[in-house]
């Protein structure tokens, strides 16, 4: 889904080359092919839409301080997702997770099933978000991107600078976390 | 036996990229294929919430933000320097001065905190009298002698620290004195002859 918005196009090189000269225009096209992918990892990282939108801002405003040093040895695309992971992990080191998902306790199953049903899936979605923001920050974010954004473990490992057998690990143990702390729902 | 699967291996079957000779294992392990679906089941689950689709009025919106927060961070001139993290440190600077410059001006003796550069040479003498260090003379009321004469009281002080006692004022490396003194005007010279002391005679603690 949101891979292709990552996707390098052929020219994203020549707007990174622009934008590096001081050309806003350009930077401006890259924000815009950008935008979702960094807007969803972020949210990812942060469920909360006003979040998200700051951590975008900032991811660009970071990337645009950045274009200097940034060698186009990787792509625009990882560079961009490396930095948005980045600034969400330290979003939500700092704040800590937020207090508006559902407890998971709330995911009894001796409640009516008919009324409630939409409103049991909202919990459900509510109770592995929360599920999700208290693994490991490495775990998480190898589960995010893998699973969420559809990166191969390459580009993952990529992003993260770590290797593609670690990407691999970290997501079984997310996956096997998060199995462990919905209590066995998985 | 072949072993069961590593965390990795696990991932590659979920992925499809399992090697066959491995792939045949998990078919005759129980252990791997019940820890294979969990895994699956726990991917399923995780991946169930969608991502809410903002306002389409929200894309432009991130450009126009992001453009306005690069303008705002780019160098502004004098606006630059409003800043807690630069002007907290520099209005502090500026206090350590101006106290620096009222210390000075207080130990200097009245009347004399700007004296005209003929006046000085007998200002000095007659401070120096009052305090009966020097000798008092027709030479010394010649400036160049009020000069030599507090920088001899300088030189006979720091002489007379004890042990240590650059460390106590605070003097980690022995200063040049000729070299500083001639830095100074008459008042800072007396002002740092008062200090220097009033450092000899204050008993130790």
């Amino acid at each position: 889904m949101t891979a292709t918005a990552s996707t390098e196009s052929p020219d994203d090189a020549a707007l990174v080359e622009a934008a590096q000269r001081g050309d806003a225009e350009a930077f401006d096209t890259l924000v815009t092919r950008h935008r979702r992918a960094v807007y969803q990892v972020c949210f990812r990282f942060v469920h909360h839409h006003e979040d998200a939108a700051d951590l975008t801002q900032d991811t660009f405003v970071r990337a645009w301080k950045s274009l200097p040093a940034f060698r186009r040895q990787a792509r625009f695309g990882t560079w961009i997702y490396r930095i948005a992971v980045n600034v969400s992990l330290n979003k939500v080191s700092a704040k800590g997770p937020r207090a508006d998902v559902v407890d998971l306790d709330l995911l009894a199953d001796d409640r009516e099933p008919a009324p409630g049903q939409a409103l049991s899936e909202r919990e459900r979605d509510a109770a592995v978000r929360r599920a999700v923001q208290s693994l490991p920050p490495r775990q998480r974010t190898a589960l995010i991107l893998r699973t969420y954004h559809e990166l191969s473990h390459q580009e993952v490992a990529a992003i993260v600078g770590t290797s593609v057998g670690a990407v691999k690990a970290n997501v079984f143990h997310a996956l096997a976390n998060l199995r462990k702390r919905l209590g066995g729902r998985a | 036996m072949t072993p069961c699967l590593t965390p990795e291996e696990c991932i590659d079957l979920l992925d499809g990229t399992l090697p066959d000779v491995r792939a045949a294992h998990v078919a005759s392990c129980l252990r791997c294929r019940t820890m294979a679906a969990e895994v699956r089941e726990a991917l399923a689950l995780a991946a169930a919430g969608p991502v809410p689709e903002p306002s389409p009025h929200f894309w432009p919106s991130v450009n126009a933000r992001v453009r306005s927060a690069i303008a705002e961070s780019s160098p502004l001139g004098w606006r630059a320097w409003l800043r807690w993290d630069v002007v907290v440190p520099l209005a502090g600077l500026a206090l350590v001065v101006l106290a620096i410059a009222s210390a000075v001006d207080a130990l200097a003796p009245a009347g004399t905190a700007s004296p005209p550069r003929a006046a000085v040479g007998a200002t000095s003498a007659a401070h120096a009298d009052e305090r009966g260090v020097l000798a008092a003379g027709p030479e010394s009321t010649t400036g160049s002698t009020a000069d030599d004469d507090a920088l001899a009281l300088m030189m006979d002080l720091a002489g007379a620290l004890p042990e240590g006692g650059w460390d106590e004022l605070g003097v980690t490396r022995l200063p040049d004195l000729d070299v500083a003194a001639a830095a100074l005007t008459d008042d800072e010279r007396r002002a740092l002859a008062d200090l220097l002391q009033a450092a000899v005679e204050r008993p130790k603690s």
